[in-house]
């Protein structure tokens, strides 16, 4: 496994995640800005190609306007040509072909360079054209055969009121429009006027748009004419492209006696599809730099709280007193403090970002920092490597300037290490003192133990001797003092070793060494020691123990020993002469309990609390007259206590106490595997004691 | 039984003469520091050796070191007797060697039975 690699892809999703969240507000608000830039830019460049359209549309219609004037202008002089032309031929229709011409001239003016020609024709038949040279050869020609000429010609007949009709395209090229005025006469007997004829006057419609100013006008448009029908639907177009009605043009309807005509327009290039004017322009500049704007503020802002965020960081983390520093996941250095140089004696060169751990490691132990790791510095690396990532609590070492430093290295999330080196050379020499001070009280309560012990073994061995009577006899009187003094001798001992044993119980400094034990074995052979000291006191010890009880407990063989002679003692001291103590093994729960029980006087509620403090002895006078040294319990407690098991009495004065020591049960019949004792504990309900499952079901 | 008791506080000597010659009935041969002692007990040659701990200049360890290394006596069963009573120190002394430890103050009239007691379940196993 790799772990530098995983963390490594593991660590910059993370931090990448991270930088997203933590930049979100500035991410949406960055996105919000640049949303209502282009939301302004598109919302003023509509703006402006309405207004453009608008104006265009405006523009559009003003031309059309003067478009039209001009147009319906000149239809009403080509119609008023051909009807005064009429007018004047029905007062005299058999004209000369000069005559005609005169008149024509006269009505024309001469300015109407876009009629073609003006024929005048009795029945359908062209009898007069005026010009006559261009138009000679049409003299004679029959109207009615020429099939574009009917419907009009008919029109015009039937209705004897001005017509139009056309397009046509002209012999000559291009298009054009025939105006045709009926030609009535009145006869002399008759009150009705008669159908003499037609006056047709043909307009070249391309000339007359160019001529009479009206193309002029329109200079920049496209201009169109159509024609409308009766029904009001759009007829056959008459001038300018098509298009010009497919594209939404500006319109105007023309409405005369002869016909309905539609006259549109459109600006030469179509309407404005985009904003062109100069302010949409600056509009779109404005938006753009007002976004750019808005992002360099953002880009500012946020680094400048990064730069905030840092500097604080970095302050904070350069006022520590204690010594920083900080790898990234492949240990290379990302930074350390000024107290973490001037600690271990780094230069600004070795503590460049990017060094790594192992050239700091190198640099210090070579100079020889910690005189600890000399000669095995690989060793001292690893171990510290292996510290960081076990995340072990923290480790002293002792510099070679005689200070102490307290290394805690901790990997981040990321798998940065962070390192905090501490200056504890105060604490560990107010620590070793004390350690020092706690030894050396040890050996001196070793040492007395034992210098008390030498003297007493003589005189207990003496009065022993002497009270044995092997050295002769000795007078009774004698015999009770020596007594006396033997047995005060035997309870300075016990002292001795209580307060020994208490001392280094309360420094912590008492080793348990724990096997799977019999209890029943145990007890068995403390009452066995005890049994001669009861006997003296003329009580007997009885052991109960339920058939078939094997149950191990986790104790120290010796330590054990020790409470059970301290408990049994005591209860055979606190009982009447000719009593007996009861001691029972069995199981409570889990638990595997011992108890003894004795039938004295018991012990007062008002003195319980105390009775597992040193120097307890409920009644002192009792330390001299039932002997003891009043650690006992106290020890006791101590001991149970160290062994993971629980001690506690109870008792009413004048019935006796009972004492109960508790130890967690190991697997019935188990060995020292401490693993088959947990598994066996499991276990223990089921395969333990079936006889007890056996009560309890038919309970 | 020849018994060579090492120790160097004449009182205890005297209290574990009277006990081990006359309650006993053993044969004694007492010695108060450890170089008299080995040479006491090549010529003695005692049947278990009763060495106290605590000695000046050499120690009972060491005298038992000493003593193992001799010919002719260096198999005698050897017992310990200290003052020091806690449960590591004691069997820290039956690693070295010892069949027992004797702790004082030590009953002077239990004294030459503990010591047989010792001495059959050596030679038991």
């Amino acid at each position: 496994m790799k772990p530098g690699n995983t963390r490594g892809r593991k660590g910059f999703r993370r931090h990448f995640a991270r930088v997203v969240i933590a930049d979100a507000p500035y991410v949406a608000m960055f996105a919000l800005a640049v949303t209502v830039a282009i939301a302004a830019a598109i919302y003023s460049d509509s703006a402006a190609l309405s207004r453009e359209t608008a104006k265009a549309r405006k523009d559009t219609e003003r031309t059309l306007a003067v478009v039209t004037a001009k147009f319906m202008q000149e239809m009403h002089e080509h119609a008023l040509v051909a009807q005064a032309m009429a007018a004047a031929i029905s007062r005299n229709p058999l004209l000369s072909q000069a005559e005609y011409e005169k008149l024509a001239k006269r009505v024309i003016r001469g300015d109407e360079d876009d009629i073609l020609n003006v024929a005048l024709a009795e029945k359908n038949v062209i009898t007069h054209v005026f010009p006559y040279e261009r138009n000679a050869k049409a003299l004679g020609a029959d109207l009615t055969l020429v099939h574009a000429q009917l419907p009009g010609l008919n029109l015009a007949k039937r209705t004897r009121m001005l017509t139009a009709s056309g397009p046509f395209n002209l012999v000559q090229g291009g298009r054009g429009l025939i105006m045709r005025a009926p030609v009535l006469v009145t006869e002399a007997d008759a009150q009705k006027e008669k159908y003499w004829g037609t006056v047709s006057v043909v307009v070249d419609l391309d000339k007359m748009v160019e001529l009479e100013g009206i193309s002029e006008a329109a200079v920049g448009y496209d201009i169109a004419l159509r024609k409308i029908d009766r029904a009001g639907q759009p007829g056959q177009m008459v001038f300018g492209p098509k298009r010009v009605f497919d594209s939404n043009p500006e319109r105007t309807p023309l409405r005369f006696p002869y016909g309905a005509f539609e006259l549109a327009a459109i600006p030469a290039g179509g309407w404005p599809v985009a904003a062109t004017g100069e302010e949409a322009t600056w509009t779109k500049i404005g938006a753009v730099f007002a976004a750019f704007s808005l992002l360099l503020y953002f880009v500012r802002h946020l680094s400048f709280q990064r730069d905030l965020a840092r500097r604080r960081l970095l302050q904070a983390i350069n006022s520590i007193r204690d010594g920083f520093i900080m790898y990234d996941e492949n240990d290379r250095l990302i930074l350390c403090n000024e107290r973490y140089r001037e600690m271990f004696g780094f230069d600004e060169r070795l503590t460049a970002p990017g060094r790594h751990r192992k050239e700091l490691v190198a640099d210090a132990l070579q100079r020889g920092v910690f005189p600890e790791a000399r000669g095995r510095e690989d060793e001292w690396f690893q171990k510290k490597t292996l510290a960081a990532e076990e995340q072990q609590p923290h480790s002293e070492h002792k510099m070679a300037n005689g200070r102490w430093v307290r290394f805690a290295d901790t990997r981040t999330v990321d798998g940065c290490l962070v390192g905090l080196r501490s200056d504890v050379t105060e604490l560990k020499e107010a620590t070793i003192r004390a350690e020092e001070a706690n030894r050396t009280k040890s050996e001196f309560l070793s040492t007395v133990s034992h210098e008390l012990r030498t003297p007493i073994t003589s005189i207990m061995g003496g009065l022993g001797l002497v009270l044995s009577g092997k050295l002769g006899d000795v007078p009774a009187s004698f015999q009770s003092l020596l007594k006396i003094a033997h047995d005060n001798c035997n309870r300075l001992v016990q002292l001795v070793s209580e307060i020994l044993d208490l001392q280094k119980i309360e420094s912590g400094r008492l080793d348990f060494n724990c096997d799977a034990e019999a209890p029943v074995d145990l007890v068995s052979q403390a009452i066995e020691a005890n049994r001669s000291y009861a006997a003296r006191l003329n009580v007997t010890y009885e052991l109960r123990v339920p058939d078939d009880f094997d149950a191990r407990i986790l104790v120290d063989r010796f330590r054990f020993q020790q409470i059970m002679d301290n408990l049994l003692s005591n209860a055979a001291k606190f009982s009447n002469p000719g009593g007996t103590v009861i001691v029972s093994v069995g199981m409570t729960g889990k638990n595997v309990r011992v108890s003894v029980r004795d039938f004295g006087r018991g012990i007062a509620p008002s003195d319980a609390d105390k009775l597992f403090e040193p120097f307890s002895q409920v009644d002192s006078s009792d330390t001299r007259e039932k002997g003891g040294t009043g650690l006992g319990l106290a020890i006791c407690k101590r001991l149970v206590e160290g062994m993971s098991g629980t001690i506690s009495f109870e008792s009413a004065p004048g019935e006796g106490a009972e004492f109960f020591v508790e130890f967690p049960c190991l697997a019935s019949g188990s060995d020292d595997d401490s693993a088959r004792a947990d598994q066996g504990l499991k276990e223990e309900g089921a395969g333990r004691n079936p006889e007890d499952g056996k009560i309890a079901a038919v309970a | 039984m020849k018994v060579l008791h090492i120790e160097d506080d004449a009182d205890i000597r005297e209290i574990a003469k009277v006990a081990l010659e006359i309650v006993g009935g053993h044969e004694l041969r007492q010695c108060a520091e450890g170089e008299s002692a080995v040479e006491a007990a090549a010529e003695f040659r005692p049947d278990v050796f009763l060495i106290d701990v605590n000695l000046p200049r050499v120690s009972g360890p060491e005298i038992l070191r000493r003593i193992r290394a001799l010919p002719e006596v260096g198999d005698a069963p050897a017992i310990f007797m200290t003052a020091k009573a806690l449960p590591n120190e004691i069997s820290e002394l039956e690693a070295l060697g010892a069949i027992g430890v004797i702790v004082k103050p030590f009953d002077p009239m239990g004294l030459p039975a503990q010591l047989e007691t010792m001495v059959a379940r050596a030679k038991e196993h």
